[in-house]
């Protein structure tokens, strides 16, 4: 009898895994199907780039890119956005594996990408970058002064392109480039004051907030020299996806007229970075 | 700067991370379950020498032990749809959570890892006992369940411990491809308050936790199963 039980138990065990695992897949299509007519639409974004994408306290998806993504979904009825977040080296990826349909990580403009992806042609951020170093240093402004020195960035990200092409065109004194993927703003700034880096490349309103956050009053950092890069943000679609790039272009573009992109910069960024700095 | 480590943040850390520690648990649970179930699998077909299958899973063990967890989730993640669509015209690619890649990853990983655990096991009792067991009349279930099993157990108990404690550790990659775990509700918690080091600190006294709570489970497990072979070995000790 106990052996029957025993096995009773292990049988309904192991089933009970299984639908739950089978129901969790189950209601995700029939979610697809109960909207049909409405195409769904997969948004990939980052989930630790404050102010533009990340988790609130809540563990919920916050930010520039959200609710600019929920203003543009408003306007277009025959879509339906779906939010995906994933370490910002993995969302141009995880387009590429047709994941996603919609990658929005204040992606720049740059000639490697144009080839693999289809930008939109709606800017809706503004994104000069500037080399970025401790506020008690003087011996770099420009890209040449960083020459055999280490600078900061990340796999994937514009700064890193940058930081290639300028290596790849001074073959005999390149910039050191430290890959630092997933790192947090903290670690940025306690890497750069004491030392570890020697300069990063960032935007004016990043460094801002850096020296908001863990300034502590004072400034810990600056920006230096002229722009590395004056260039604005796009949402990145799959190549073949023009329906949907025209879709969102027409709704970002009603968005700019009717002020909505503009208040939602002030509201979360801080500043009205949609048009100019 | 602020003060780098602070115990008002580090308390008010803890309601918010906690409810995440269920993700964490659903794919060691998930991993284990059914990691055992494929392990015992694995080593079966490897103790038979069957054909096709056994060179198969030979070069799949090895393959799961010798290439990095991160490398194993990221070819879950973006290859295997690309397979399992492509053969059976479905759209997994798109239709599963992430955290379905994650379990799935967890689960042909630790299925290699046991398979190798149960294999030596089993290879560890003598094989004159199935001998034994099959000259007496017994069929090879019945021995394998009466003979081999109980004592295979034993063996197979304290690697099967620090393979549990790997499973929790390697569990925290899974926030790069975006599930949301403890390690990375930390994460998330230092975008948000701007500070980090206390998250990553209730995560390692977690993590130290959960192996501690492990290493007691199998330690009262082991006794347990030792069936007074400890006791002897002190007696023979004392003689």
């Amino acid at each position: 009898m106990r052996r029957i039980v025993k096995q009773l138990v292990g049988t309904a065990l192991v089933l009970s895994l299984g639908v739950t695992s089978l129901a969790g897949c189950a209601k995700k299509s029939s979610e697809a199907e109960a909207g049909a007519g409405v195409t769904k639409v997969i948004v990939g974004t980052g989930n630790a780039y404050e102010p533009y994408c990340y988790l609130d306290e809540k563990g919920e998806l916050a930010g520039y890119e959200y609710n600019v993504l929920k203003a543009v979904d408003e306007l277009l009825p025959d879509y339906e956005f779906e939010y995906q977040t994933s370490d910002f080296a993995n969302v141009l990826i995880s387009l590429d594996a047709g994941k996603i349909d919609l990658a929005a990580h204040q992606y720049e403009y740059n000639d490697e990408r144009n080839e693999k992806y289809l930008f939109g042609k709606e800017a809706y951020t503004t994104y000069v970058t500037y080399i970025t170093v401790p506020e008690d240093r003087s011996d770099i402004t420009s890209l040449e002064d960083l020459a055999g020195l280490k600078a900061k960035s990340s796999t994937g990200s514009n700064a890193t392109y940058i930081l290639e092409q300028y290596n790849s065109e001074h073959e005999d004194s390149p910039i050191i480039i430290d890959y630092v993927d997933n790192g947090t703003d903290e670690e940025t700034v306690t890497g750069l004051v004491n030392g570890v880096w020697d300069a990063t490349i960032s935007t004016k309103r990043d460094v801002e907030k850096l020296n908001k956050n863990y300034g502590d009053g004072s400034e810990v950092l600056k920006t230096v020299g002229d722009p590395v890069q004056s260039s604005s943000t796009y949402f990145v679609f799959d190549k073949e996806n023009t329906k949907l790039q025209e879709a969102v272009d027409g709704a970002l573009k009603t968005l700019k007229e009717n002020g909505k992109l503009a208040e939602i910069s002030i509201d979360i960024i801080g500043g009205d970075y949609t048009e100019s700095e | 700067m602020d003060k780098l480590f602070e115990w008002e943040r580090f308390f008010d850390n803890i309601p918010k991370m906690v409810p995440y520690l269920s993700v964490t648990f659903s794919i060691a649970i998930y991993a284990s379950i059914v990691g055992v179930i494929l392990g015992i699998l694995i080593a079966v077909i490897r103790m038979k020498k069957i054909p096709v299958l056994h060179q198969f899973f030979q070069v799949y063990v090895s393959f799961m032990r010798g290439t990095p967890m991160l490398v194993q989730l990221m070819l879950i993640y973006y290859g295997l749809p690309v397979f399992i669509d492509h053969a059976f015209g479905t759209n997994i690619n798109r239709e599963w959570s992430t955290v379905i890649f994650a379990y799935i990853t967890f689960i042909l990983n630790q299925g290699a890892f046991l398979s190798a655990i149960f294999y030596s096991a089993i290879t560890s009792i003598p094989y004159g006992q199935t001998e034994a067991g099959l000259s007496v009349g017994l069929t090879e279930f019945q021995t394998f369940r009466r003979i081999i099993l109980p004592q295979m157990v034993r063996v197979a108990l304290p690697p099967y411990g620090s393979d549990l404690v790997g499973l929790f550790q390697n569990s925290s990659l899974v926030f790069l491809i975006g599930v949301t775990d403890i390690m990375g509700r930390a994460k998330t918690i230092g975008t948000v308050t701007k500070h980090v080091i206390e998250a990553y600190v209730f995560v390692a006294i977690i993590f130290v936790i959960i192996s501690l709570m492990i290493r007691l489970l199998f330690y009262y497990l082991n006794k347990k199963l030792d069936y007074g072979r400890g006791r002897r070995a002190l007696i023979l000790k004392e003689l």
